[in-house]
């Protein structure tokens, strides 16, 4: 039997065997192989292979599995009933709103939002009371002390318009001298009540400020006794130096 | 109508149960027969035809149509082999089928072939096992996607994640192998008795590819 020699187009002899590629490079390899032999014989040869492969039949098999769907498995959120959504949503901004504090107003000024920790009444005079002013109280006795001077520059010019009117009082016996009266009590019980906050405030302050003065002696003094030890530490160790010396110096020489 | 395999993915992954099983039958058979012969092990081969449908179908939201769904399985599948060729760390072995009953195969297969042409195909086709198993992995996948499943050159490239003229050499080179195993084993006499009429023609899976 005589040896073909091998040739080099591998790729256009696959090609050309499975038919894929296009019709020039399939004329090209035709071309090619009026005059290879190597080629002719390997076409062949793969053309017998692929022939005897188609008698590799595998056995009959399957995967055996089907997929079923689980009843018992809940259906997912985006399928739930919209009045189930619905709620579910008011749920959470309620949930949300009591964690961020979330206040809503309607006043004179329009609609007022605000979110975060709002300190309790309580607090709120207990920190009026011993510290700074707070906005809050500020306001509050600025607008009393304006109304009363208000009130108390009208009364002195005498051109006081009352400020309920008298004329639709179910009595008509409330004249305007009652209505002084009254006004004038109301600005002495809030001139008392104010004079006893500023009262209780300064106490508070005067307390405050003793407490704090006892605290930075006490600290002064312990500062200054950890100086006092550690001097005295370092007297005695330059005194047991200098006795140290002195025993050295007072030996005998050899 | 026959719904597409696009069509089957998609209502896979709204939850229709029913088009992944559509799915499963339409392709069980391809990939129980590319595991078969990579692997050479009708259990094997089973477990890892479940083995691809279970991950397919768990991966079925990520699969985002960049490629076939054929395509796809057929990845999954030939990994899932891969892995189980590394693990049992040995050359896939083909069981000869000794116990070969020529009346049950008479049954079984067409009436137009003689007891002896089964017979005979039978023990070609063991042979031909035989010779695949003896071929490289690469060279061996290569043959089995190109003469099985008629993939084309560039979709075996995707699949094995190699150049197309790397395809092309890996198929010559399978086949000048098969050649000469093929020659010396006698199965060209064998299968030249068998004559071309009594062939078994390719079947449904097959054309279906």
């Amino acid at each position: 039997m005589t040896e073909v020699p091998s040739c080099s187009q591998h790729d256009a002899l696959v090609s050309y065997l499975y038919g894929e590629g296009d019709e020039a490079g399939r004329e090209q390899f035709e071309a090619h192989l009026a005059t290879c032999g190597s080629c002719a014989a390997d076409l062949d040869a793969f053309h017998r292979v692929r022939q005897d492969l188609i008698c590799w039949s595998p056995p009959e098999g399957r995967a055996s599995i089907r997929v079923v769907a689980d009843p018992r498995r809940a259906a997912p959120w985006w399928k739930a009933p919209a009045w189930g959504l619905a709620a579910a949503a008011v749920l959470v901004v309620a949930i949300a709103a009591a964690i961020a504090q979330v206040e809503v107003r309607y006043g004179t000024d329009g609609v007022v939002i605000r979110t975060g920790w709002v300190p309790s009444t309580s607090s709120l005079q207990s920190r009026a009371a011993v510290g700074p002013v707070s906005p809050l109280a500020s306001v509050t006795r600025t607008d009393l002390g304006a109304l009363e001077q208000r009130l108390r520059r009208e009364f002195s010019t005498g051109a006081v318009r009352p400020v309920l009117d008298v004329s639709k009082a179910p009595s008509g016996s409330m004249n305007q001298a009652d209505l002084l009266r009254r006004v004038r009590a109301l600005l002495e019980e809030s001139e008392q009540r104010q004079q006893r906050e500023l009262a209780l405030r300064v106490a508070e302050l005067a307390r405050d400020f003793d407490v704090q003065r006892q605290t930075d002696l006490v600290q002064m003094q312990q500062n200054l006794g950890r100086l006092e030890g550690m001097t005295g530490a370092e007297a005695a160790r330059q005194r047991e130096l200098l006795n140290y010396l002195v025993r050295v110096s007072q030996r005998p020489r050899q | 109508m026959a719904r597409t395999d696009e069509e089957l993915v998609a209502r896979s992954i709204g939850g229709d149960t029913d088009s992944f099983n559509q799915l499963v039958l339409r392709w069980e058979r391809p990939i129980y027969a590319l595991a078969y012969r990579v692997i050479g092990r009708e259990d094997d081969a089973r477990d890892v035809c479940q083995e691809t449908f279970l991950r397919a179908f768990r991966a079925l939201g990520g699969f985002k149509g960049q490629a076939k769904f054929s395509s796809w399985l057929y990845r999954i599948a030939l990994n899932l082999c891969r892995d189980w060729i590394r693990r049992e760390r040995r050359s896939p072995i083909v069981r000869a089928r000794d116990d070969v009953d020529p009346l049950r195969l008479l049954v079984e297969d067409t009436v137009s072939e003689s007891v002896e042409q089964i017979v005979t195909r039978k023990d070609v086709s063991r042979l031909i096992a035989r010779a695949m198993a003896r071929l490289p992995e690469e060279q061996r996948a290569a043959i089995i996607l190109k003469e099985y499943h008629g993939l084309t050159f560039q979709e075996i490239a995707n699949l094995l994640g190699c150049p197309l003229s790397t395809v092309k050499t890996r198929l010559y080179q399978g086949l000048t192998v098969l050649r000469r195993e093929l020659e010396q084993t006698g199965v060209r006499a064998t299968s030249d008795a068998l004559g071309a009429a009594s062939r078994p023609a390719l079947s449904p899976m097959e054309e279906s590819l």
